[in-house]
């Protein structure tokens, strides 16, 4: 801020004993009666308080602030480099916007994830439905077709049974593993 | 090196950046805690210790953010928990407690011509004895207005943004501040009410 001289304050003194001056006119005749001891006189009977501006700044020894950095130091490397915690970096605003765009963005995967892909493996197409297109059955009497399903231990058997047009297949597994 | 890089180095854990940020606020914190507990020893001791609390929570603060108002919020409370740890159970002094004046202090401006650099320092000392003594009749609230706006020199934002309140609010705090502190001068120290003797 600018320094203000007196000629320049002596005409606003009334207003500023009064309370009458802006904010900031205001505050330049305080600044210049806190270091003016002939104004802050002039205003001193009408405003006593004003000699507390004096107040202001008053010189320190040359030697106040010696050691003063010293000590502060070795305080802090005492205390140590400060543990950031979990509030502490929720509260860092960086964090909170990648938060703000993760949080839905891991929700949208976990539903998803959820959905797509349940506990168990691959739900399991029945045997019948992964089998290859047979060649036409056989008649009667012929031996039945046999089909490797996956499984090493494994056996089907398809026969059909009814008459031409109305034959309904049944599906014989053998497995060695299925302990009965 | 700009200030605001200082900030953000001192936030990151850069012990030297912390230093010279220290060395460029001191003096305004100490300051404020002086004005309010009345003992430059005492406000070093506080000054000190805002630092240390400064070093703790700095990583906290937003870039970009008020940091003076921040910085003088932390020396403010400190020096106000100091002044209640010295006077537990009196924010404000009754007036009968109050000693009447100084009987042993010289009367300002007797010596009539300029004032030795002793003499204004002695003066100054008698000028702080009785700030603190009458500061003690005002409010918690209204002391630091005072202190921090017309002290200090801040400006009524500034205050209202160390002390987390509206500025209609401030200027009210100083208002009521400046008419207890005019009637208590005039009653109690009217040679210091007088142009001639008191500069």
């Amino acid at each position: 801020m600018r320094q203000t001289s007196c000629p320049e304050v002596e005409p606003l003194l009334s207003s500023f004993v009064s309370g009458a001056l802006p904010e900031a006119a205001e505050r330049q005749v305080r600044d210049h009666l806190a270091g003016c001891a002939a104004c802050r006189a002039a205003v001193l009977e009408r405003d006593p308080s004003v000699l507390f501006l004096e107040l202001r700044r008053e010189p320190l020894p040359a030697d106040f602030w010696a050691g003063f950095q010293t000590r502060l130091r070795a305080r802090l490397e005492a205390e140590g480099r400060p543990r950031v915690s979990w509030l502490a970096w929720a509260s860092d605003p960086g964090f909170r916007r990648l938060a703000y765009v993760a949080a839905p963005l891991a929700m949208v995967l976990l539903i998803g994830t959820l959905i797509l892909v349940r506990p168990g493996g691959p739900v399991p197409v029945p045997v019948a439905e992964r089998m290859p297109a047979l060649s036409a059955p056989s008649g009667p009497g012929a031996p039945p077709a046999l089909e490797e399903v996956g499984s090493p231990s494994a056996r089907v058997y398809r026969f059909t049974v009814g008459p031409g047009g109305d034959e309904n297949p049944i599906y014989f597994v053998v497995d060695s593993s299925i302990d009965i | 090196m700009d200030e605001q890089d200082l900030i953000r180095l001192a936030a990151a854990g850069d012990l030297e950046a912390f230093e010279r940020l220290v060395e460029r606020k001191r003096e305004r914190v100490f300051w404020i805690a002086c004005h309010i507990v009345g003992d430059r020893e005492l406000a070093r001791d506080v000054t000190q210790e805002v630092f240390l609390r400064l070093y703790r929570v700095i990583r906290r603060f937003r870039s970009g953010g008020p940091f003076d108002a921040w910085l003088h919020r932390i020396s403010t409370n400190l020096s106000i928990d100091l002044l209640r740890r010295e006077r537990p159970h009196r924010d404000t002094a009754a007036l009968e407690d109050i000693p009447e004046g100084s009987a042993d202090a010289p009367p300002p401006g007797r010596a009539g011509g300029q004032e030795s650099p002793a003499g204004d320092a002695l003066r100054r000392r008698e000028i702080r004895r009785i700030f603190a003594e009458l500061a003690s009749l005002l409010s918690r609230k209204q002391r630091l207005a005072f202190v921090l706006r017309e002290i200090e020199g801040l400006s009524t934002g500034e205050v209202a943004a160390i002390m987390q309140t509206r500025e209609s609010t401030v200027r009210n705090h100083v208002l009521q501040a400046r008419r207890i502190l005019q009637e208590e001068l005039r009653r109690r120290y009217p040679e210091y009410c007088r142009p001639g003797r008191s500069s």
